[in-house]
């Protein structure tokens, strides 16, 4: 070979790398960027195909049909072939529509082929009536209105209309809806004996000027159904238990796709209470809870990228959810058995192991000694306390189990865990008065301190009466009192609050309209706060004293859309004997806190297991619905399960989630869990919140607190009001006022601002230079520096140094420095996130 | 996007459908669909060429800093600065007009103060958008603070918090792309961040830019005796120690390198060393201390929150903070007795008693005071509220209630003010129609606003960013205005 052969050839392999390389880097952009959605992946070899569901049967002239078609894999799997598949059938007895829509042509059974991807499949069609019913309003009308998005909240179904014609929000109220379009405007809207020529048609298809666009166009199947609804005398639904459905079934109940490129298409049936059911899948309203994980366009999904999400379906008031998991390239993944303390890593692991995602490393003693300190007293472990745990030489479980039964109950852990109680239950001057504050705050501590069940906890706060002194319980519906805008008092704070504290549901959309996402509806609402509106209130004797009754006759609800008083009802569940109860609070705490509540003990469980985890297992914990699903609904039952148990022990439940592997998991992450955040798969760190931070420093630097508003050396979760006056370094790091049920209310992030207080504010810098403190007697009495940088990290981080670090600790041997040095470094520990950090 | 209250079909607060049409129409005036498609297009033919255009076109990067005084809650724009004395009684509202610095344009007589000088700045009355989505201040919110509107309003009806997959706001974006020399605070916002309906900071943080790019948000009232402590040395403690302790803490942090890694996302030793860097310098303690002002100055500006937010934000651009912001200090919905621009009720008695006073010593005080001082040319101000309030009294316009002598949102005509920069000088720019309702010439989308401020400082407002997903993001899908530079 030539010397310039070889040159152009190596100048062309060159090239083809360059060109390679670049088309890689395409793909791979493409990919990540998710622009213009991934690449479709190459499809496996289909082995077979399966139909859901096996058969159809047709019931009359209008049932439409479509079955999925799986295509089957060599190792078992199922992949969507529904979008390619085509669909061939005896046109004597069914035709096709839109190559997958099957409808009756004439009454009989036969046999319909599939075919994709080389393979075929059978399907059984049995065709029981050709007739074509009447077109109703609400039944067949309504939702094609819904689908386009005439009533949506933007157009029509905003609070005032658009243009002078308002749609109730997503049809929640076919009365107003045929009224608004059949008799309104002197019957405009309809012209029965020119259907083309009604407004309601013309509008949308664009013949007339319509500000909302052109969304319906002649000659389609939404168009020529209201024709024919015009042309049959606009007929409302007769029977009103078929007009709507009660149950929508989606296929399939899950999504798994493998990789990102892949699509799914999804099949929505409408069941309604008489037994029928239809294919709405054309007008069911779609939607993704996640666009960067799994993108819907119609009924067909497309993953994106790696993750979770969920595909929320709706359709006439119904609601369902499907859980939607794209894997991703998982190449050289193994699963390994992984060691299992309790339940709870049971059902973490299978999680895990589905996801394939590789839990942690469980954490050091040292982690864990902070860690269980910080959790259950809010406190870091001073030196000796960290000391005493690192030397006990018992088997690690052991001394683990051990530590958290220690400090479970103890008067720290008291303080810590009313603080929570007392934000959720806004416990703040504003609204108290100086002395109730104080009452309220007292009675929360004892109920903690006898660790009293959370069930009687709730009921006895939701039916407590009497003296704001004497009975503290009292406060909180003296702090969810509200007034409307002319100053009548309404219920609606505290069934909104109430809702969202004990049940995790955020009941207030539904003030307005039906909610948009989920099944509650308006009328609901002011039922619920039925329940309250006989709370009232009157200026006690005492100072400071307001008296709470749970029962005053003039209390009635009104619902403003017909002007009716309500009587009390919860939104699910069996009713609660209003009758039989003293009062109709007492009536509402014995529904709310009962064991066959669904959300009640849940809501609970899910807002602990958050304090432990950062996260909720469903989140945010205080907006639980169809559409915001938990990451583990098995782990979150199970939990449940084990409270009611229990006997809503909340201890109980802090040592179970304590007590896990999970909860022992290193912050470290690894190749195969490092993006995630929701599964548990590694300890996700918490900046400390503002209290934590302000008496760790105490405890660290060995200084006494000084909290404006309490008496020094009192720590600063026992501030009973919220923002008490002078706490810029509390409001700064987010404590909350405790004015909402949020708990967004509470904020922990990190800014410049909280740098420099950090950095350079008198919280570290005051405590690290205090002339009394640990560090300054440290440094007095040990002439060691090994023993001095061994103390100081202890006492700050929970641990002792690494011997780098101790070469590094910047303490030299000048006596004239040493104290300076010293405080430098734990100056340095104290701002560094090892320290700021739950982790 | 109008809505007027009532049952379909019938407008009982007595408003034509005539007029219902010609200002539901006007809206869509705000951005035009050429000006869209364009914009479209001038980004797919990629940056280069783009920049190039921008460059060549007038005013580019003749401002180096940037004032953004956001007057949240949506002032009433014909009781301040677009007055209609000839409208109906039910419009007109209370107030006299007064002559200004331009001959023939007037504002009203609760701000005498501006029409002194406004032969510096320029008007334009003719702000006008079409909400696309909820009618709430959050929304509107978040697209004057970003140019998007926002993807999601919680599906429970609560606001959604600030997220790390929101977009930039603009002062993040500019203190980004151009950050200051030396160190200084990049980008402070006075004298809180945003705060509406309990949720904090929407729409008013670095968003997909991370937690570094975030403003340094004050929290305190200008106004009272701040503690400016962190911002300084500590006694006892030299530049000296204090850089040392900055070395030893990276050491420190260095061997915990798994808790660096988890924590990453939090920026928090971005966060550390910029405040390291802050304090050793000294020059933030110095901006913040208003004390240093004179006597007369610090009256001129007004002794309350605004106005020494105003002072303020001039102290830190002379210091060499890139952008500041100051938000309109009370935030609050129909409250006669506090000075929040959500006049849905009592519109008049505050806004002559409590509001305009505040506005009209702070704002014309900073402009003037930005001139003595030769800095108005590279400065560029822009006052303006998330929207304008509605002409006619006591009507609802966003399914809130009213007071009769209370105004609603109106989005679809309102008034910005603009300075400094290359901006015009006594100029009125765009007019309003009879009745204030909507914009009669040259209507101005907010995003195009937000564009020309990007313009003036230099940045192509087509610049592609990268959020969170990695996904190329336009900084604002608008163009500027070039007719607003003089």
């Amino acid at each position: 070979m030539s010397n310039r052969l070889v040159k152009a050839l190596g100048i062309a392999a060159v090239f083809v790398a360059l060109i390679a390389g670049s088309v890689a880097t395409t793909f791979a952009k493409r990919v990540e960027s998710g622009e213009a959605g991934p690449l479709k992946p190459p499809m496996p070899a289909i082995e077979s195909l399966r139909l859901e569901p096996a058969a159809l049967s047709l019931a009359n002239g209008r049932d439409g049909r479509q079955v999925l078609v799986w295509g089957i894999t060599k190792d078992g799997r199922q992949i969507d072939l529904s979008d390619e598949a085509s669909v061939k059938g005896d046109a004597a007895l069914v035709s096709v529509v839109d190559g997958r829509y099957l409808y009756p042509v004439k009454t009989g059974d036969g046999i319909v082929t599939v075919s994709a991807a080389g393979k075929t499949a059978k399907l059984p069609v049995k065709v029981l009536n050709t007739d074509r019913p009447a077109i109703r309003f609400e039944k067949d009308v309504m939702p094609l209105m819904a689908s386009v998005g005439c009533n949506a909240g933007t157009c029509h179904g905003s609070a005032k209309g658009k243009n002078g014609f308002k749609l109730s929000l997503r049809g929640y109220d076919a009365d107003h809806d045929y009224n608004a379009l059949v008799t309104d405007l002197l019957g405009r809207r309809v012209n029965k004996v020119q259907p083309e020529r009604s407004l309601m048609l013309l509008k949308p298809a664009g013949a007339v000027p319509h500000e909302g666009g052109k969304v319906l166009q002649p000659g389609t199947r939404q168009y020529d159904l209201i024709v024919q609804w015009i042309k049959e005398g606009v007929r409302e639904e007769p029977d009103s238990t078929t007009a709507r459905p009660n149950q929508l079934e989606v296929l399939p109940t899950h999504v798994d796709l493998d990789l990102a490129g892949r699509t799914q298409r999804l099949v929505v049936i409408a069941k309604y209470p008489d037994g029928t059911s239809r294919d709405v899948t054309r007008d069911a309203v779609i939607t993704s809870s996640k666009d960067e994980v799994a993108k819907v366009a119609g009924p067909v999904l497309t993953g994106i990228r790696r993750g979770e999400a969920a595909v929320l379906v709706r359709y006439e008031g119904n609601y369902a959810a499907v859980n939607v998991s794209v894997m991703g390239d998982r190449v050289g993944f193994v699963w390994s058995p992984q060691p299992e303390y309790n339940f709870i890593d049971k059902f973490v692991n299978a999680k895990l192991q589905k996801r394939k995602t590789l839990p942690g490393e469980e954490c050091t003693d040292a982690d864990f000694v902070r860690r269980a300190y910080l959790d259950l007293t809010g406190l870091i472990p001073t030196g000796a306390q960290a000391r005493a745990f690192l030397e006990d030489s018992s088997p690690s479980r052991q001394k683990r189990e051990a530590l958290v039964g220690k400090l479970i109950g103890g008067k720290e852990y008291v303080a810590n865990w009313s603080n929570k109680w007392a934000d959720l239950l806004q416990c703040n001057k504003k609204a108290l008065g100086d002395e109730a504050v104080w009452s309220f705050r007292e009675w929360i501590r004892e109920s903690v301190s006898q660790n009293k069940p959370y069930d009687q906890f709730a009921y006895e706060v939701v039916t407590a009466q009497g003296s704001s002194l004497s009975h503290p319980a009292v406060n909180y519906y003296r702090a969810l009192r509200d007034k409307d805008d002319n100053g009548v008092a309404t219920p609606n704070k505290m069934a909104e609050d109430i809702s969202q504290t004990f049940l995790g549901v955020r009941f207030n959309c539904n003030k307005c309209h039906d909610h948009p996402f989920e099944r509650w509806t308006q009328k609901q609402y002011y039922e619920f706060g039925a329940f309250f509106s006989r709370v009232a209130f009157k200026e006690g004797r005492r100072p400071g004293e307001e008296v709470v009754f749970a029962d005053y006759r003039g209390g009635e609800n009104v619902y403003p859309k017909t002007m009716a008083v309500m009587a009390p009802h919860v939104p699910y569940g069996r009713q609660p004997d209003v009758a039989a109860a003293r009062f109709r609070t007492e009536a509402f705490a014995h529904w709310l806190t009962s064991k066959e509540n669904p959300l009640f003990a849940k809501s609970y469980v899910n807002r602990v297991w958050s304090y432990f985890f950062n996260v909720g297992i469903i989140d945010p914990v205080d907006d639980i619905r169809a559409s915001n699903q938990p990451s583990n609904p098995e782990l979150l039952d199970a939990l449940t399960e084990d409270f009611i148990q229990s006997g809503f022990d909340v201890q109980h439940l802090v040592r179970t989630i304590m007590s896990s592997r999970t909860y022992q998991t290193s912050v470290k992450t690894n190749r195969w869990n490092e993006d995630d955040k929701i599964n548990f798969s590694h300890f996700l760190p918490r900046r400390l919140s503002a209290e934590q931070m302000m008496d760790c420093v105490a405890i660290a630097t060995g200084t006494r607190p000084r909290v404006p508003g309490l008496p020094e050396g009192m720590r600063s979760v026992y501030l009973a009001d919220g923002l008490a006056d002078g706490n810029e370094f509390l409001k700064l790091f987010g404590r909350p006022k405790r004015e909402t049920a949020c708990e967004c209310e509470r904020s922990n992030n990190l800014s410049l601002a909280h740098a420099l207080s950090l950095v350079n504010g008198p919280m570290i810098s005051g405590a690290v230079s205090d002339p009394g403190n640990n560090i300054a007697k440290l440094v007095e009495k040990e002439k060691n520096n090994w023993r001095v940088v061994e103390e100081i990290y202890l006492s700050t981080l929970g641990r002792e140094p690494s011997d780098v670090e101790m070469a590094g600790s910047g303490i030299g041997t000048d006596p004239k420095h040493r104290l300076e040095e010293a405080q430098d470094l734990a100056w340095a520990l104290l701002t560094g996130p090892a320290f700021l950090f739950n982790r | 996007m109008l809505s007027i209250p009532g049952q379909s079909g019938a407008t009982c607060d007595g408003m034509s459908r005539r007029e219902l049409l010609r200002v539901g129409g006007a809206g869509l005036l705000g951005v035009s669909l050429s000006r869209l498609l364009a914009t479209e297009s001038m980004a797919r033919a990629g940056s280069p060429a783009a920049v190039s255009a921008a460059a060549k076109l007038g005013g580019f990067g003749r401002a180096k800093n940037f004032i953004f005084v956001f007057l949240q809650g949506g002032p009433s724009h014909l009781d301040i600065w677009d007055p209609k004395p000839n409208a109906p009684d039910n419009i007109r509202g209370q107030f006299k007009t007064i002559p200004t610095k331009i001959k023939g344009e007037y504002v009203t007589e609760v701000m005498p103060n501006l029409a002194k000088i406004m032969d510096k700045t320029t008007l334009i009355r003719s702000v006008s958008y079409t909400p696309a989505g909820l009618f709430n201040h959050t929304a509107a919110i978040y697209q004057m603070m970003t140019g998007y509107t926002p993807d999601k309003v919680s599906p429970s009806g609560q606001l959604e918090p600030p997220n790390r997959s929101d977009y930039p706001c603009l002062g993040s974006q500019i203190a980004r792309l151009k950050p200051p020399v030396g160190p200084m605070l990049p980008f402070v916002m006075l004298p809180r961040p945003l705060q509406e309906s309990n949720v904090i900071g929407k729409g008013g943080s670095a968003g997909f830019l991370g937690a570094a790019a975030d403003p340094y948000y004050l929290f305190q009232d200008p106004a009272n005796a701040m503690d400016i402590n962190d911002l300084a040395l500590r006694q006892g403690i030299t530049a000296q120690r204090m850089s040392q302790r900055a070395t030893l803490l990276e050491k420190v942090n260095a061997q915990m390198p798994d808790i660096e890694k988890a924590v990453a996302e939090h920026a928090l030793n971005d966060y550390d060393k910029k405040a390291l860097e802050l304090v050793i310098s000294g020059r933030a303690r110095n901006a913040f201390d208003l004390n240093e002002e004179k006597k007369e100055t610090r009256d001129k500006y007004g002794r309350h929150t605004f106005g020494q937010s105003c002072l303020l934000a001039r102290r830190l651009i002379e210091a060499g903070t890139r952008v500041v912001q100051v938000n309109w200090p009370a935030v609050s919905n129909g409250n006669p007795t506090i000075d929040a621009w959500d006049t849905h009720a009592a519109n008049f008695g505050p806004l002559k008693d409590l509001h305009c006073p505040k506005l009209d010593s702070g704002l014309p005080a900073l402009i003037e005071d930005l001139e003595q001082r030769g800095m108005l040319d590279d400065t560029i101000v822009l006052a303006i509220g998330e929207f304008g309030r509605s002409p006619k009294l006591g009507v609802s316009t966003s399914g809130n209630s009213n007071g009769p002598d209370g105004r609603d949102h109106w989005p679809y005509c309102y008034t910005a003010l603009m300075a400094g920069g290359g901006i015009g000088r006594g100029v009125v720019y765009g007019k309003s129609d009879a009745t204030g309702s909507s914009p009669a010439e040259d209507p101005v989308h907010p995003t195009q606003l937000l564009a020309t401020v990007y313009h003036a400082m230099g940045i192509d407002p087509h610049t592609m960013v990268h959020n969170h997903l990695g996904q190329p993001r336009e900084l604002v899908q608008a163009e500027p205005v070039i007719k607003l530079f003089g």
